[in-house]
């Protein structure tokens, strides 16, 4: 029996949620959810946010998932989904300061919190620093674990440029781990 | 080389590394399913239309709507008033070429294109001396019919057709009748005679011709009412060779002069007060001076009133009586209204065409009128050279009116030509045919700047709001 369900594959899986199984989405949230909330954390600064854009994602998927194409991976689909809501959700609140540390302190997650506030504290300074274009493709490159095709696909903008992109970004990268570690 | 290549890939490691790391305290609060399950059901496209609202109320809002409207409503008002003035153009060109041509008496008419129903008013002959006027015997007369050559259009019979009544329509009829009788002195008396009994009078009488090529045009009004019933009476007097029938709706006119004279009225009374209010003699004058002025204003537009009011109430017939006895045909008439391109060139050539036939210029006339050139020519030429010289100048340009008054074919026209002069006369008018076009043309180059202004404010906008939200991001 267990060994049955391990078998059933992702392809298996959407094709069922294309026939409208619930629970089969179910799955493929639970799977999913983790990555996309910490994109759009690291995209908005805001955890409400965040969680808000990852719901609408999974429900444009939902809604759009009868025309997605079995055979191809889901990931950078719903990744891709999730970047154009979290875009234009920041458009239209273009205000909104992004990485607000306090929403960390305020709201800390995990077994350590203390440690994670730290963590997540020491990457948000060095992401900070990082242009918004460059700090986009690093995420999604490193962070979410999209391809370099699947990340240009993603923020819409030519392989070339998001190579030449994600190079700047590691070199000053590179440079702020390490001042961040002698610090 | 390598070593920058081993660089970015043990910088990518650590990157990545570091990613892992920090992954682990990312996660979502609490499950998400939950919340999402109850919305899977929400209709996500009414969200989506709305945001797409709302994103283009956005987009839309402050100057962006302004200038759109402003530019749409320049390029309305633009070809708005294109087309006024195209419309305005061309009824003035139409009114221009109704007016201008002369008419004969008796004339056969064909009016070619456009509304020209005003214009098939036949002249009335205003002097009693008119030249005497030989009308052709059809070649196959019968008691009831009656021969026609040449175009036009000719009502025989007795008339049954209905004029507008005067319900508040204010109409004009006229007609023309020419009758082959067999004494006219006689058939004068019976014309005379028939207009009183219905009320109407003899305006108007000349006869001319020997005994027996008599001739006589009597113009007879009767009452509007009476119209029909008098056609019908002519006809019986004798053999109906022609018979022409026009009205023309006066209401607008008369319409327009009533409220003009209410105007010039109430300026009349108004200035009378302020006259007996008068304080100083050069005030008085002043006042005086002015009300003078509109008194005159007045008499005269009541004068055009009463005037439409008496043609309106008294049809006009003009009743054509001739004896049976004429040999000559009465010499073909044109009046032509061409659109040229260039008025100058059309004249030159006429001239050629003309002495190339041996005829006449009897006069010629060019004119300005709002920039626009127009020329009138009354030629004199042969009756054989006729048709071929009609045939030419309707080639000039593009034919606005057409009338053509043609007898029997001349049966003597090679001996006419040796000894009597040319007699068949053309009245031709040129018009400069370039209004149409270029009102087209401001039109269409107005419309296209004004898309090309909106195209160019679209792209200042979008291009700046680009460079905006670069900047806030």
């Amino acid at each position: 029996m267990i060994a049955q369900a391990a078998v059933i594959t992702e392809a298996e899986i959407i094709r069922r949620c294309q026939t409208g199984d619930r629970e089969a989405f179910r799955t493929l949230v639970e799977q999913y959810q983790n990555v996309l909330y910490g994109t759009a954390y690291l995209m908005t600064g805001s955890r409400m946010a965040a969680e808000d854009q990852v719901q609408e994602a999974f429900l444009s998927a939902w809604k759009g998932i009868g025309s997605f194409r079995t055979g191809h991976p889901l990931k950078p689909w719903l990744v891709r989904t999730l970047v154009n809501k979290v875009l234009s959700y920041r458009r239209a609140n273009s205000k909104t300061t992004i990485f607000l540390d306090t929403e960390l302190v305020a709201d800390p997650v995990g077994d350590d919190p203390v440690k994670d506030i730290e963590q997540s504290d020491q990457l948000q300074r060095v992401l900070q620093n990082l242009p918004e274009e460059q700090r986009q493709v690093v995420l999604l490159r490193y962070f979410t674990g999209l391809s370099l095709a699947e990340t240009s696909a993603a923020v819409g903008r030519r392989q070339s440029t998001v190579k030449s992109q994600i190079y700047r970004a590691l070199e000053q990268l590179k440079n702020l781990i390490e001042d961040d570690n002698e610090q | 080389m390598k070593d920058e290549k081993n660089n970015f890939t043990n910088n990518e490691r650590k990157v990545q590394k570091f990613f892992q790391k920090q992954a682990d305290s990312l996660k979502v609060s609490k499950d998400l399913w939950p919340k999402l399950e109850s919305r899977l059901d929400e209709k996500l496209k009414d969200t989506e239309s709305h945001n797409t609202k709302g994103r283009l109320w956005q987009w839309l809002a402050g100057p962006r709507l302004i200038a759109i409207s402003a530019s749409v409503g320049v390029v309305l008002i633009l070809i708005a008033a294109g087309s006024l003035w195209l419309t305005t153009n061309n009824s003035a060109n139409i009114m221009n070429n109704v007016s201008n041509p002369p008419m004969s008496n008796g004339t056969i008419l064909h009016g070619l294109g456009g509304d020209v129903r005003g214009s098939i008013v036949t002249a009335v002959p205003t002097t009693t001396a008119a030249p005497p006027q030989v009308n052709p015997i059809p070649e196959t007369s019968s008691a009831s019919g009656a021969g026609t050559s040449g175009s036009g259009s000719l009502t025989f019979g007795p008339v049954t057709s209905s004029l507008p009544e005067a319900t508040g329509q204010q109409v004009i009829s006229q007609a023309s009748v020419t009758l082959e009788v067999t004494t006219v002195s006689t058939a004068i008396t019976q014309v005379e005679t028939m207009a009183q009994n219905l009320g109407g009078s003899v305006d108007n009488m000349s006869s001319s011709g020997e005994q027996n090529q008599e001739q006589a045009t009597l113009t007879i009004r009767v009452p509007q009412n009476q119209f029909l019933a008098a056609l019908n009476q002519l006809q019986s007097l004798g053999t109906v060779e022609s018979q022409n029938v026009s009205t023309q709706d006066v209401t607008q006119q008369y319409i327009d002069l009533q409220a003009q004279l209410n105007s010039a009225q109430l300026e009349e009374q108004s200035l009378q007060a302020i006259l007996a209010k008068a304080t100083t003699v050069s005030d008085e004058i002043a006042i005086q001076e002015q009300l003078t002025q509109v008194e005159s204003q007045v008499e005269s537009l009541q004068g055009q009133i009463n005037y439409l009011q008496n043609q309106v109430a008294m049809s006009t017939i003009t009743v054509t009586l001739n004896t049976p006895t004429q040999t000559v045909g009465q010499p073909p008439s044109a009046s032509l209204a061409v659109a040229v391109s260039d008025v100058d060139n059309s004249i030159t050539s006429v001239k050629q065409l003309v002495s190339s036939v041996n005829g006449i210029i009897n006069s010629s006339t060019i004119s300005f009128d709002n920039g626009k050139e127009s020329a009138t020519l009354s030629l004199q030429i042969y009756r054989a050279n006729f048709d071929q010289v009609v045939m030419v100048i309707g080639k000039y340009g593009k034919i606005q009116m057409k009338t053509i008054q043609e007898s029997v074919t001349s049966q003597q026209t090679g001996t006419q030509q040796s000894n009597s002069p040319p007699d068949a006369s053309i009245y031709l008018t040129l018009n400069e045919a370039t209004g149409f076009w270029t009102a087209t043309h401001i039109t269409i180059i107005a419309a296209a700047g004004a898309v090309l202004v909106i195209l160019i404010l679209f792209l200042v906008l979008a291009g700046r709001a680009g460079l905006l939200r670069r900047r806030t991001s």
